[in-house]
């Protein structure tokens, strides 16, 4: 194991509270309480806190109406950027533990029988997510339209929220985008195994996340595998929740999906897995 | 790493993900509705494509832990 590697007491306490963490950055985060959303007089993440939206560039789009964009979701934009920064240093702990967009997603789940699970983990995520990803960016600067704000799990999941207490929010799920976006977030989030199949799939800041996660790979705290002490047994892969650990020839993380989640650290019998710096 | 052609067909079916939402808009062929479903096939068609990506598991696994008896934890089975 990388002498680099953290104390087994940073890693327990991780793993240990990644459940309340998630639930507590939900009430935080999410309607009806959104106290810290409600810092700047919001209510969700549309507007001020819009994290999507503001880094697409639409058709006719001039330099100073695109720079203002980043102006209107100040908070959108800082959450981006601490988002991107943090994970480039640490892992994609946003992801993992913070995000209140995964987190009744991933939650959900784990109420969910195993046998009425969908199971995506052989699906190859990273050339689905940069596919979609790919026309989300394009779409709108060819001028075909925009996926946002009708396809955004950023308004949808903190609408699901508020619904019992809004009209408006109730409303939205009864439209044609609504319906999709809820059927989304059944299909691809609550009954997928895990719950992170939306997040590894669609998300457009989770597509920025990874790319964060990939390039800091070299350089910062990640998820990694001792090669020596590794068994090649495959139960850190039946774990991941984002389908990011391969077995066919030997253990291996892509760090264009993993997540700190730590699962994989847990089960590893051989102490074959840690989170640390790369090795010297 | 998975297959070329799964990761091929993987990101075939993120493009179509992506582009599934416009397609009932393209097809339409008038400005009021007639009723002739375009839409409606092509939001079909759409949605066929991506759950046939989505599952396209069937073309390859990639992992073959998978198709290992399960494992229990704790029990220290290592089919090594």
């Amino acid at each position: 194991m990388s002498t680099d590697a953290d104390s087994s007491a940073t890693v327990s306490f991780w793993s240990r509270y990644r459940t309340p963490i998630l639930i507590v950055s939900a009430i935080l985060l999410l309607p009806p309480l959104a106290a810290i959303v409600q810092l700047t007089g919001d209510t969700n993440f549309c507007g001020r806190w819009c994290p999507r939206m503001f880094f697409t560039w639409r058709e006719g789009t001039t330099m100073a109406a695109f720079l203002m964009g980043f102006v209107r979701a100040y908070m959108g934009v800082a959450l981006v950027a601490a988002i991107l920064v943090t994970t480039f240093a640490f892992g994609r702990y946003w992801c993992s533990h913070l995000c209140p967009v995964a987190s009744p997603l991933e939650l959900g789940s784990r109420l969910i029988p195993k046998k009425l699970k969908l199971n995506f983990s052989s699906t190859p995520a990273p050339s689905f997510r940069y596919g979609y990803l790919a026309v989300y960016l394009i779409a709108p600067a060819i001028g075909i339209g925009s996926l946002c704000c009708n396809y955004c799990n950023f308004a949808a999941v903190p609408r699901l929220f508020a619904a019992p207490f809004s009209e408006g929010d109730l409303i939205y799920f009864l439209r044609f985008q609504g319906v999709i976006n809820l059927g989304l977030l059944l299909f691809l989030g609550i009954f997928a195994k895990g719950g992170r199949a939306y997040c590894n799939l669609l998300c457009p800041v989770g597509a920025l996340d990874a790319l964060s996660n990939r390039f800091g790979a070299k350089f910062g705290r990640r998820i990694r595998i001792d090669q020596d002490a590794c068994t090649n047994c495959g139960d850190c892969s039946q774990v991941c929740p984002t389908w990011a650990i391969d077995v066919t020839d030997r253990t291996t993380i892509n760090q264009l999906s993993c997540m700190p989640c730590r699962r994989c650290e847990d089960v590893c019998q051989h102490e074959a897995i840690y989170y640390g710096k790369p090795a010297a | 790493m998975a297959n070329r052609r799964l990761r091929i067909v993987a990101g075939v079916a993120g493009v179509t993900a992506g582009l599934a939402p416009y397609l009932p808009t393209v097809v339409c062929p008038g400005v009021a509705c007639t009723s002739c479903f375009a839409c409606v096939g092509a939001g079909g068609a759409a949605a066929s494509a991506l759950i046939v990506g989505l599952v396209s598991r069937k073309l390859g696994r990639r992992n073959p832990a998978d198709q290992r008896p399960p494992t229990t934890i704790g029990e220290g089975a290592n089919l090594n």
